[in-house]
């Protein structure tokens, strides 16, 4: 039997937790101020109640909790994941009081999405939405993006040694930098370095299609901040598809495929070394799956005679694997035309494209490339071992920001991952058979839901079950922490229940 | 005689033949009013079909070389228009957090997968009728919930005080960070 947690470890997890708060209470300053400058007076005061109710939850929890004792790793991972609960909680009041919303468990779905760079959406009537509360969704899918614990590790935490366990409770292991808070900084810079020529490439495009200068601009951030976290979201019910245009479908697709690359592969090209793009076994990975994945989708939807020529099979077959493979999930189909239309082969080309997902440490989700190439590589190690004598010696080795060899640890770690993906995958399937959906549209949406992609086969909305809305909310928590912080937050509240005394 | 009755015979044949395709193109010369549930449920029986769409029109128009989107929903989806630059000058409002769109008629043909617009599922109008003009959406605020907000407001700043004036207090006996 777990030891209960003692006062003093409720204390460390409960003032992180506060401070993960009052990072995102900070957050409202946008929507406010975009609300005072649109005059939405509305919003504004959405915004104010949830700036307060945030600020004061926040600042109770970090006073409650206030200790000298250093984090160990079980207070990093507890902390990784109760605080997205707590934020997601918080986070939700001014979308359910923008009317929105049915209930308050949609609008906390809507956070855990946006947060999780997940993208499925609940809202009702997101054509009438106001500028700010279109900013908040989008600025949670892109801080959701660089991660929560990043956010209060950039600007709030102090303590170094518990800021790396903080870090890695959010499901990153990557230090681009020695300190943990160079680390964090250097991930908002890269990011908004990004942004802004981003932004500005989609704000000349939505210009060259018709849009108006401000709405061009609004658009433009907006979906390349969605773009960027491999988040999905966008101002218009429509998704992409309400642009009507190859331009931005293009730049769309360079942007979710640039954010769903690993930061460090950001650094490690900003910092001169090009080479690793193409050396890297995640890029390799990627590379290869994607390929291989969009060949069989195209022939499946080609087979069925779904797009009239080359250019609508790209635009649609290739297009949307690629917003699945790197979690994205932007359309430019209606929900109801993949159930419809694309045929069980490409279904499950998406399926698998939604479950391996993008790269370790980025904005994007799935059980990762790194991971599916550390399995492939012992796969092949392992068959070369049958073909050669017993006294042969092997070594595999593959590159990741220098040449490594493959290790036991690694390949245990990566597989007992992929594992629980998968079952995580199969039991949220379940949950939406049981509910009374077709098995392969249940699974579509399960793929979606554990990977963090946002794709939707039209399972997805306010009208389903309460309890499959609460299984997809736990997917996304635990698919964007990658388990470990989610095991230790069950197994830490568990203990606390019906732990021995230690 | 016997030429005649062939004659005939054929001229029978021929109009049998030609049935199924006069049935099609009455079909066709003849809008269907449809909702857009039924566009995207039902889009291969009704590929290529004239129809009459309902709905409010939603966003902005996008003006292109030779025509403009503009994006029309009736409540469940909304669908991409594509219309003449003459049938543009018809909408004046549209759909947005401050306004409710003209509800407009567009008659035109149903695509499926449309293959001059890369694949998109739209619907090229002949014509637009503006059925009811739009109208703007109110949004008051019940003093309930500026009161509310206002309590929320003064506890949250309240305790971030009390936090900042304690977090600087435990800095100020701490060594800084690396």
């Amino acid at each position: 039997m777990l030891d209960r947690p003692r006062a003093g470890d409720w204390k460390i997890v409960c003032a992180y937790t506060g401070k993960a708060l009052i990072g995102v209470g900070a957050l409202h300053a946008l929507p406010l101020a975009t609300a005072l400058a649109c005059a939405e007076w509305a919003s504004l005061v959405d915004f104010l109640a949830g700036l307060g109710a945030t600020m004061a939850a926040g600042c109770a929890m970090a006073l409650l909790g206030k200790t000298e004792r250093k984090p160990s790793w079980m207070h990093g991972m507890v902390t990784g994941g109760i605080s997205w609960l707590a934020v997601m909680v918080m986070a939700a009041i001014p979308y359910w009081l923008s009317g929105h919303y049915l209930s308050y468990l949609d609008a906390m779905f809507d956070v855990m999405s946006g947060f999780t760079t997940t993208g499925l959406t609940l809202v009702q009537d997101l054509d009438h939405l106001s500028v700010s509360l279109n900013m908040w969704r989008h600025l949670l899918t892109f801080v959701g993006g660089q991660g929560v614990i990043v956010l209060a590790l950039s600007f709030l935490v102090k303590d170094s040694a518990g800021g790396y366990k903080l870090y890695v409770g959010e499901g990153k292991d990557e230090r681009l930098f020695p300190s943990v808070f160079h680390t964090a900084k250097a991930i908002w810079k890269i990011s908004l370095v990004y942004l802004g020529v981003g932004a500005a490439a989609l704000w000349l495009a939505g210009l060259s299609i018709g849009l108006g200068p401000a709405r061009a601009f609004l658009h433009g951030l907006w979906i390349y901040m969605a773009a960027w976290s491999t988040g999905g979201f966008a101002p218009m019910s429509q998704n992409i598809l309400y642009y009507h245009s190859g331009l931005y479908e293009a730049l769309t697709l360079v942007f979710f495929i640039v954010g769903s690359f690993n930061f460090a592969l950001h650094h490690a090209v900003w910092s001169g070394n090009r080479r690793e793009i193409y050396r890297n076994i995640e890029t390799v990975s990627f590379a290869t799956t994607m390929s291989l994945l969009a060949l069989l989708g195209c022939r499946g939807l080609q087979r069925l005679g779904v797009y009239p020529d080359a250019v609508s099979l790209f635009r649609k077959g290739f297009y949307h694997l690629a917003s699945a493979h790197t979690t994205t999930g932007y359309m430019t189909l209606y929900p109801r035309q993949l159930a419809l239309e694309w045929g069980d082969l490409a279904l499950l080309a998406m399926i698998a494209a939604m479950l391996v997902g993008g790269s370790a440490c980025s904005t994007a989700g799935g059980f990762k490339g790194l991971r599916v190439g550390i399995i492939w590589k012992a796969v092949v190690q392992d068959t070369r071992r049958l073909l050669k004598p017993s006294s042969a010696v092997f070594t595999q080795g593959f590159h990741y920001h220098g040449e490594r060899s493959l290790g036991e640890q690694q390949l245990r770690s990566a597989a007992l991952i992929v594992i629980m993906y998968v079952a995580m995958f199969a039991l949220i399937a379940m949950a939406g058979t049981a509910c009374g959906y077709p098995f392969l549209d249940a699974a579509f949406e399960a793929a979606s839901v554990t990977g963090n992609v946002g794709l939707s086969i039209g399972v997805t909305s306010a009208a389903m079950p309460a309890p499959l809305k609460l299984v997809y909310i736990l997917g996304m928590w635990a698919g964007r922490l990658e388990f470990m912080a989610v095991l230790a937050t069950i197994a830490f509240v568990a203990a606390a229940l019906r732990g021995k005394r230690r | 005689m016997r030429g005649f009755r062939l004659a005939a015979l054929l001229a029978a044949a021929a109009c049998l033949a030609a049935a199924p395709d006069a049935a099609l193109a009455a079909d066709l010369m003849s809008p269907n009013a449809v909702s857009s549930s039924q566009l995207v449920e039902e889009a291969k029986r009704l590929d290529g079909a004239s129809i009459s769409f309902e709905g409010e029109v939603i966003g902005e128009a996008m003006p292109r070389r030779d025509g403009a989107w503009i994006n029309v929903s009736d409540g469940a989806y909304a669908i991409g228009v594509w219309l003449p630059a003459s049938e543009l000058g018809k909408v004046r409002r549209f759909g947005s957090y401050r306004w409710k769109g003209d509800r407009l008629r567009v008659v035109g043909s149903f695509n499926r997968a449309c293959p001059e617009h890369g694949g998109d599922l739209d619907i090229h109008a002949r014509s637009v009728e503006v059925l009811e003009p739009g109208s703007p959406i109110e949004h008051g605020v019940p003093r309930e919930r500026i009161a509310a907000a206002a309590l929320l407001l003064a506890a949250g700043s309240l305790s971030f005080l009390l936090w900042r004036k304690r977090s600087r207090n435990s800095d100020e006996s701490r060594p800084a960070r690396d």
